[in-house]
């Protein structure tokens, strides 16, 4: 192969890379380009495997097979470090510097023209060049604590230019941006590819990856689905590329038992709350679920779904809005669950189940201070078991030994276990979030099944998801959340997925609503 | 969460990969003997370190092993020794193990024992001339109650503020060891000093009384001792909140998922270890030396700490552990007599504990050895001159 030696940037090539976790294949084999001065943004759903294709690029992870390119050369990484001398660095969405240093500091660490003793001044003046040489401002004194979020970025990308990127790769970067920050960066980004970089921009949002791209590359299910020049893109079409069912999914559909609307079991009225950092994640979301009703929310993952979810399972308080289960107004776990409310959060091992506990410590944990099980302060042991006993057949776990400790159940199993103590009993509204995440087909299928179950027994499914496949096989109604507000609300009959699509990804409606 | 350290020892997959060491360290699929394993290791610990012992003193092993044997198991007088020594330290393994089960650190036992001996003998002092019968559950309750207030800031701090445990805790064993100080050397500063900052001795009718069984003396208090870890085995196996502390020990955010009041569990947990100490330090006084002093615990509240570690979360394991621990301190005690420095045996509990606590490593992990058929991806085999073989 040749040394391109001519050019001012360099061209990553990727071929044939495929990267499997477990029995998930993230990415699965296909060829890309990225070609210097321009800048590329790579679309896709969560999950796609746009992350993980960019995380091998750059040295994080190693590919089970296929080939890296840089500049027309084949290369192996065996760390993120052989990958930035080989001019390939990358931002991630959480940032990988010192709170406790001074930018200076920061842009100092595994610089190889810096010595063990250097002062402060000369790390100052040093950063100083570094910030105009790519005309990125940052006061190099500052510690990296006191910045914002796009100050800090605008550090982590100065960092990863100075260590010689050529190739620069960022993860989402506008995700945890405000606007003004994000218009700043997508500047900057246009700026660099000018100037010849190679720029890899990750993204989920249509608008932005339109404004700031020369050319999208969309993937699928670890495929690349398109790649096409800025000016062959448009948002419908983006829209339908990134949620296409390409597999054509072998779900179908089941009718639902009641033709017309039921009662309202489930009203969520007006709720605002707050995330972690005080952002606000939901503003005003109202939403109704009947009884012999699935409803399927979609949306890309934080526009407020989790937030949504905690407050209806009595998790987390909400600063307004009411949530009504079954004519209750409920406030708290314990209210929620006497309303009759099943949750299947997304983490079910990291939250629905104790996995270093048995099966019958699990099947009682939401309901241990019942009647059923406790007599006063006392676990009635003997009626736990024979509950989890009647509950592991009901659900046909794969072991009828309920003191298996959860964690050598496979995923379906945990799931169906899982599931089954949220559904079995006197309920009446379940929510459920991305309850087949991570499962094999057949073991979706019967976590799907079991939902639809639950529907034409009368209760009120809110299903939370981000497959939109999953969504339309199951679903009666759809809508749509983006950044915390129901974009749309859809019978299942009238749902256009491109409209869909383009909802989740911050369009507006046509007309519709 | 600390008490899961032991999962994250497993190594990266493939970080042998390049390396000469053709073993591998993973996880086993059913660790489910781990109480065996950590039993029979603390034993070959021991009986490694004993039969090592002898060969670093000019003692013979003969007169060496006969004074270990006589200091336990070989004399009522031994027997008396190992059961006394063993009566607070149960209920320190206790005091650490209970916090222990949520992740949380209770390092200030032995300040805890102190301040629930002082809070007795103050109460003891306030009442001398009641009879015995209501002067000793005055005491034991004030005991109690001493101890828990001991650790009442730390729990808050944490629980509220974030601030580690590990710390407050530590610091406040010195604080109490200065407040008591104060006392004996003040207020209550001895008719007749016997040496050591002690102070005037109980009421009479303020001891426990003593139980001879065939010739092994010792106070009352050790049946208590050795009731309780049943007492809270059962309780974890078949109450709620034994139930929820199970649970929460092992993930909270399940515990929160199913309505759980985790702060709570989290204070009431930190609130018992204090107050089991403190009833251990009070007992111990009790059915002792009759009298508060600086030196009471001795380091009890750390030997806890251990034993709790090592149990995991078995309060039968603690009472097992301590009683082992007891033997150890009080053959170990014995062989001042035949001249070896009696620092000797924490040499021996030191190499009996490590064992021990490989023994869970051993239960959960295992070596294999790494196929030497692994070959890297093939497009590496390809010439690519910028190719840089380092492992992570």
């Amino acid at each position: 192969m040749t040394v391109m030696t001519d050019r001012a940037g360099l061209a990553l090539e990727l071929s044939g890379i495929v990267k499997k976790f477990g029995d998930l294949t993230a990415v699965s084999g296909f060829e890309i380009c990225f070609e210097p001065g321009q800048v590329h943004a790579l679309l896709g759903e969560n999950g796609a495997g746009k992350s993980t294709l960019m995380n091998v690029a750059a040295g994080f992870l190693t590919p089970d097979l296929g080939e890296i390119a840089i500049g027309g050369r084949a290369v192996h990484f065996g760390s993120p470090r052989d990958a930035i001398e080989a001019g390939v660095g990358m931002v991630h969405q959480h940032f990988r510097l010192v709170e406790q240093f001074t930018v200076a500091q920061n842009l100092a660490i595994g610089a190889k023209d810096v010595g063990t003793l250097t002062s402060t001044k000369a790390l100052n003046e040093r950063a100083a060049e570094i910030g105009a040489t790519y005309g990125l401002g940052v006061d190099p004194s500052k510690v990296v604590g006191s910045l914002s979020v796009g100050e800090k970025q605008r550090v982590e990308i100065l960092r990863t230019l100075s260590r010689g990127a050529q190739v620069l790769i960022l993860d989402e970067p506008t995700a945890v941006l405000t606007p003004d920050e994000s218009d700043q960066l997508c500047l900057n980004l246009r700026a660099m590819a000018s100037a010849g970089a190679t720029v890899v921009f990750i993204s989920h949002k249509l608008n932005e990856v339109l404004a700031v791209a020369d050319r999208v590359s969309v993937m699928r299910g670890g495929l690349l689905v398109a790649s096409r020049e800025r000016s062959e893109c448009d948002l419908d079409s983006l829209a339908r590329l990134m949620f296409e069912d390409v597999t054509q999914a072998d779900e179908r559909r089941s009718a639902r038992s009641a033709v017309s609307l039921g009662t309202e079991i489930m009203t969520i009225q007006d709720l605002r709350a707050r995330d972690e950092r005080g952002a606000m994640a939901l503003k005003g979301v109202t939403l109704e679920v009947h009884d012999h009703e699935i409803v399927g929310l979609v949306g890309v993952a934080g526009n407020g779904q989790q937030e949504l979810e905690q407050i209806v399972a009595g998790i987390r308080q909400a600063d307004s809005g009411t949530v009504v289960i079954n004519g209750d107004e409920v406030h708290g776990v314990q209210a929620a669950l006497r309303a009759g409310l099943g949750y299947i959060p997304e983490d079910r091992r990291g939250t629905g189940l104790v996995t270093a506990q048995s099966i019958w410590l699990n099947s009682i944990l939401r309901i241990y201070k019942q009647g059923s099980i406790s007599r006063g302060v006392l676990i009635q042991t003997k009626k736990a078991k024979k509950f989890a006993l009647e509950l592991a057949k009901k659900v046909n776990l794969s072991t009828a030994d309920v003191t298996t400790l959860v964690q050598h159940l496979s995923g379906g199993n945990a799931q169906k276990l899982l599931a089954g103590r949220e559904l079995e009993g006197d309920r009446k509204a379940v929510v459920a979030v991305n309850p087949t995440q991570g499962l094999d087909v057949k073991a979706a299928r019967a976590v799907r099944d079991r939902l639809i179950q639950a529907r034409d027994e009368g209760l009120a499914v809110l299903l939370i998801s981000a497959d939109l496949d999953e969504v339309f096989a199951i679903s009666d109604r759809i809508a749509v959340i983006y950044e915390g507000q129901i974009a749309g609300n859809f019978a299942v009959g009238d749902a256009d997925r491109d409209e869909i699509g383009r909802l989740m990804g911050g369009g507006s409606a046509n007309g519709l609503s | 969460m600390l008490r899961s350290s032991v999962d994250s020892v497993v190594v990266v997959p493939g970080a042998s990969r390049r390396s000469l060491w053709p073993w591998r360290i993973e996880r086993r699929p059913d660790p489910e003997r781990i109480g065996l394993y950590r039993i029979s290791a603390v034993l070959l610990g021991l009986a490694v370190s004993l039969a090592v012992a002898p060969l670093f003193t000019s003692t013979p092993p003969a007169e060496f092993y006969s004074a270990v044997w006589l200091g336990t198991f070989g004399s009522t007088l031994g027997m008396s020794n190992v059961l006394t020594i063993a009566m607070p330290l149960i209920l320190a393994g206790l005091a650490a193990s209970i916090p222990y089960r949520l992740g949380l650190w209770n390092v200030g036992i032995d300040g805890q024992m102190l301040m629930g001996a002082w809070t007795a003998t103050a109460v003891a002092f306030a009442m001398p001339q009641a009879p015995g019968f209501l002067m000793i559950p005055c005491m034991m309750l004030a005991g109690m109650i001493g101890g828990a207030l001991w650790i009442i800031i730390p729990t808050f701090a944490r629980i509220v503020l974030g601030v580690s445990e590990v710390i407050t805790t530590f610091l406040l064993n010195f604080v109490a060891v200065a407040w008591v100080a104060y006392w004996c050397t003040g207020p209550w500063y001895p008719k007749s000093s016997a040496g050591g900052v002690r102070a005037e001795p109980l009421p009479a009718q303020g001891e426990l009384g003593k139980l001879d069984i065939q010739g092994v003396v010792v106070s009352w208090g050790i049946l208590i001792a050795i009731a309780l870890p049943f007492v809270f085995w059962a309780a974890f196996r078949f109450t709620r909140w034994g139930y929820e502390i199970t649970m929460i020990g092992d993930n909270h955010r399940a515990g929160r998922y199913a309505g759980m009041n985790v702060r709570r569990l989290l204070v009431t947990s930190m609130l018992l270890g204090g107050l089991l100490a403190g009833f251990g330090g009070t007992i111990y006084m009790m059915g002792t030396s009759g009298q508060l002093s600086t030196g009471l615990t001795n380091n009890t509240g750390f030997n806890g700490l251990v034993i709790a570690v090592l149990a995991g979360s078995n309060e039968l394991a603690v009472l097992a552990l301590a009683l082992i621990y007891s033997l150890l301190l009080a053959g170990g005690g014995s062989l001042g007599i035949v001249g070896v420095d009696s620092d000797l045996v924490f040499a021996i509990i030191g190499i009996t504990l490590i064992f021990g606590s490989f023994g869970e490593a051993y239960a959960r992990l295992r070596l294999v050895r790494t196929k030497s058929s692994r070959v890297p991806p093939e497009s590496t085999t390809k010439e690519a001159p910028w190719t840089i073989n380092s492992s992570h």
